[in-house]
C-alpha cells in the first residue's frame, strides 16, 4: 500500500522538486561564481579578510529557497488533492486516515530532506574549495535554519491546504508565518536555538491531522 | 488522541509565535527612549558633571544640581574639549602645574567601551599575524591567517592550504616556551588601522597567557606569568601609543584587569559588582585621571582614579528603566513571560525567555475563569478542557488567544 502511495504522491511532485532542484543548484552555482569572482578581485587575500574578520556573507543567496521549496512542494501534492475534494478518496482507501496522512507527507518530507542535505553538502565543498574549515563551519551554522524553514514550511503549507474552512486557514495562517520568520530571525543561531527549531519544525508536521479531522468529517 | 496531540501541538504553535510576537509589537509602540547620562570628571574643579540632554543652555550639570552651559563644559573639561578651545584660542597653559601640550593631551587621551555582546561572542578562531617590525610605517595585512589547535597552523589565502615551513617554525617555538596546545582563547586586534602591532594574548589550555607576535619574520612568544586561576572571560587588546598596557582582561567573576607593558604585570581596576552579561564598561582617560564606569539599563556606578588607579571621587545614579514605567507595569501584568530570538547583551541568536513576576499570575487567574465559562458553553468537560485551563493558567494571555482560536475536538465525531 504505501509503495503505491508512494507512486502517486511523487508523480504529482516530480516536475516541481526538479525545478527547485535546478534552482538550488543555480543558486549554489552562483555562489561558487561569487566565490571565484571575489578572490580574484578582491584578492583572496581581501576576500577572506571581509569573510573572517567582517562576516561578509558572501552565501546569502540560498538564504530563501528552502522556504520555497517546501511551499511549493506541499502545494503541487495537497492542492489536487483538495480540488473537487478528491482527498475524500484518498482518505476512503482502507488505511486510517490519520496514518495515512501522515505516510502522505512522509514522502514530502524525505525528498525535501534529500534535496536540502545536497545543499548542505555541496555548500560544503565549493566553500570548502577557497576558505578554510572554520569558515565552513561557520556558513553551514548560519544556512541552517533556513534550509530547517523549508520543512517547516512544507509542514504548515500542507495544513493550511488541507484545512477545509476558510476561518480556520485565516487563524493558521498568520501564526505559520510568525513561526517561519523566526528562522530567519536567527543570525549567528546558538546550538541550542538550532535544535529547538527542528524539533518544533518536526512537530509541526502533526498539524495535517487537525486539518484532515476537520477535512473529513466536513466541519464548518 | 492523535487529533488532539494535533491540537495541542497547535495551540502550542500560538502561544509560542504570540510569546515573541505579540510584546515585541507592544514595546515597538511603547518603548520610550531613555538616555544614559555621561559621567565626565572636570580636572579643573576636580568634581563630576552629567549630562543628561542636548539642551545647549543646560548642558550639563555636578552633583549639587548647577547647570552648565555647553561653554562652560568645555572650560571645565578642556583635556577632552581640546580641539575646540584650540580653535576658540581657549586652551589654558597648564593645568594642576602642568603645563598643556597638545601632543601630549593627544597621546594620553583614550575612550573606550566594552559592551556584554562584545565578551558574549565567537569570532572565527582564524587571525591574521601582522609583521610587527616591518620598517614600514604602514602595517599590511598577511597573506595568510593562523590557527592555534594541537599546533600553530599557518593557512594561505591564495592556496587554501597550509604553510607547513611556517607552522613547524612556530609550533617549535612555542613547544619550546612550554605553551600547552591547544589555544583556549586568542585575542587580537586584527586591523591595519593601527599605530603598531603587538600581536595577540593567546590563553593556553592550561590557562597560561603567552604574548604571541611575529618579528622580522620569527616567532616571539613569552609567557606573561598571570595567575592560572583567573577564569578569564574575555580580553581587548588595543595597541596605544600611549604603550601603558597592551590592553583588559575581563574575568567571570567580575575583575578587569590591565596588562601593562611592566612586564605583563595585571594591574587590578578598582570595580566592585561588575556583571559581565548586563554592565556596560566604559573607561575615559586623560593625563590625570582615568574615569570608569559600569553603565545597565537603569544605572551607573562611576569611579574615578589617578593614574596609579587609586580612588579619587566616587558617583552613582539610577533612574527609571522602561520596566518600571507605566507600559512596563502594564506589560508585567498581562504578559506572564516573554521570549526573544536576540538580546542586545548577546550575540548569539537564541532563547532569551523573561519570567515577569507575580503580578501575572493575576492577569492568568483571570483569564483562565474566563476560559472556563468558554469550555462550558463550548460543553467541553473539565475532564477534557484541563489542558486548556492549565495552559491558560500558566501562559496567560498568550494560551488564552490559542484557546479562544482553536476549538476542542469533538468527541462524538471521532
Amino acid at each position: 500500500m504505501y509503495s503505491a502511495l508512494l507512486y502517486k504522491e511523487w508523480l504529482k511532485i516530480r516536475w516541481a522538486y526538479f525545478g527547485m532542484m535546478l534552482l538550488s543548484l543555480l543558486a549554489i552555482i552562483y555562489i561558487a561564481l561569487n566565490l571565484a569572482y571575489y578572490t580574484e578581485f578582491m584578492t583572496a587575500q581581501g576576500f577572506w579578510g571581509n569573510v573572517i574578520l567582517l562576516g561578509f556573507p558572501f552565501y546569502s543567496e540560498i538564504q530563501y529557497i528552502p522556504l520555497l521549496t517546501g511551499i511549493v512542494i506541499a502545494v503541487v501534492q495537497f492542492s489536487p488533492e483538495m480540488n473537487l475534494s478528491r482527498l475524500k478518496l484518498t482518505l476512503h482507501l482502507p488505511v486510517e486516515e490519520n496514518t495515512l496522512l501522515l505516510q502522505m507527507i512522509s514522502i514530502g518530507f524525505v525528498i525535501l530532506v534529500l534535496l536540502f542535505a545536497l545543499i548542505a553538502l555541496l555548500l560544503w565543498i565549493i566553500v570548502g574549495i577557497y576558505l578554510p574549515v572554520e569558515v565552513v563551519i561557520t556558513v553551514l551554522n548560519a544556512t541552517f535554519p533556513w534550509l530547517m524553514v523549508g520543512v517547516a514550511s512544507y509542514f504548515l503549507t500542507t495544513a493550511i491546504i488541507v484545512e477545509p474552512v476558510w476561518t480556520r486557514r485565516l487563524i493558521l495562517t498568520p501564526f505559520a508565518l510568525g513561526f517561519l520568520d523566526l528562522f530567519f530571525i536567527a543570525e549567528n543561531p546558538h546550538m541550542q536555538l538550532n535544535l529547538f527549531l527542528i524539533l518544533f519544525a518536526l512537530l509541526t508536521s502533526t498539524l495535517i491531522l487537525f486539518s484532515g479531522y476537520h477535512f473529513k468529517r466536513g466541519i464548518k | 488522541m492523535l487529533v488532539k496531540f494535533s491540537r495541542i501541538i497547535f495551540l502550542l504553535l500560538i502561544v509560542f509565535v504570540s510569546s515573541i510576537f505579540i510584546p515585541k509589537y507592544y514595546w515597538m509602540k511603547f518603548e520610550k527612549s531613555i538616555r544614559t547620562p555621561a559621567v565626565f570628571f572636570s580636572p579643573v574643579t576636580d568634581q563630576f558633571l552629567i549630562r543628561k540632554s542636548t539642551d545647549l543652555e543646560k548642558f550639563c550639570s555636578d552633583p549639587t544640581g548647577k547647570q552648565y552651559t555647553r561653554e562652560d563644559f568645555e572650560r571645565l573639561m578642556p583635556l577632552l574639549n581640546y580641539r575646540q578651545l584650540v580653535l576658540e584660542n581657549k586652551l589654558p597653559d597648564s593645568l594642576h602645574g602642568e603645563p598643556l601640550i597638545i601632543e601630549k593631551i593627544r597621546l594620553n587621551n583614550f575612550s573606550l567601551k566594552i559592551y556584554p555582546d562584545d565578551i558574549d561572542f565567537t569570532p572565527i578562531q582564524l587571525f591574521p599575524m601582522f609583521e610587527s617590525r616591518s620598517g614600514r610605517v604602514r602595517l599590511e595585512m598577511p597573506d595568510d591567517y593562523f590557527r592555534i589547535a594541537e599546533r600553530m597552523e599557518f593557512v594561505d589565502c591564495e592556496t587554501n592550504s597550509l604553510d607547513q615551513k611556517k607552522s613547524l617554525c612556530f609550533t617549535t617555538f612555542l613547544k619550546a616556551r612550554h605553551f600547552n596546545f591547544p589555544a583556549k582563547m586568542i585575542a587580537g586586534n586584527p586591523t591595519t588601522k593601527k599605530a603598531f602591532d603587538e600581536g595577540y594574548f593567546v590563553l593556553d589550555s592550561k590557562n597560561n597567557l603567552f604574548h604571541i607576535k611575529m618579528v622580522k619574520g620569527k616567532p616571539f612568544c613569552v609567557n606573561a606569568n598571570i595567575p592560572v586561576n583567573l577564569d578569564v572571560a574575555y580580553m581587548k587588546i588595543i595597541e596605544m601609543p600611549l604603550k601603558e598596557f597592551y590592553g583588559f582582561l575581563f574575568t567571570k567573576p567580575g575583575d578587569v584587569y590591565l596588562i601593562s607593558y611592566d612586564n605583563y604585570k595585571l594591574v587590578k581596576m578598582p570595580l566592585t559588582g561588575y556583571e559581565l552579561d548586563k554592565d556596560i564598561f566604559a573607561i575615559s582617560a586623560d593625563q590625570f585621571y582615568r574615569t570608569i564606569s559600569l553603565i545597565n539599563t537603569n544605572s551607573i556606578r562611576t569611579v574615578v582614579t589617578d593614574r596609579n588607579y587609586e580612588i579619587k571621587d566616587r558617583y552613582e545614579d539610577s533612574w527609571k528603566d522602561n520596566n518600571d514605567l507605566i507600559a512596563g507595569i502594564i506589560a508585567s501584568y498581562v504578559f506572564p513571560f516573554t521570549l526573544k530570538l536576540t538580546d542586545i547583551n548577546s550575540s548569539f541568536s537564541n532563547f532569551y525567555f523573561k519570567l515577569s513576576g507575580y503580578q501575572s499570575i493575576i492577569g492568568a487567574f483571570i483569564l483562565a475563569v474566563l476560559t472556563y465559562f468558554i469550555l462550558r458553553k463550548r460543553n467541553i468537560p473539565l475532564k477534557k478542557g484541563w489542558f486548556d485551563l492549565l495552559l491558560v493558567l500558566f501562559t496567560g494571555v498568550f494560551g488564552f488567544i490559542a484557546v479562544l482560536l482553536v476549538k476542542n475536538v469533538d468527541k462524538n465525531l471521532e
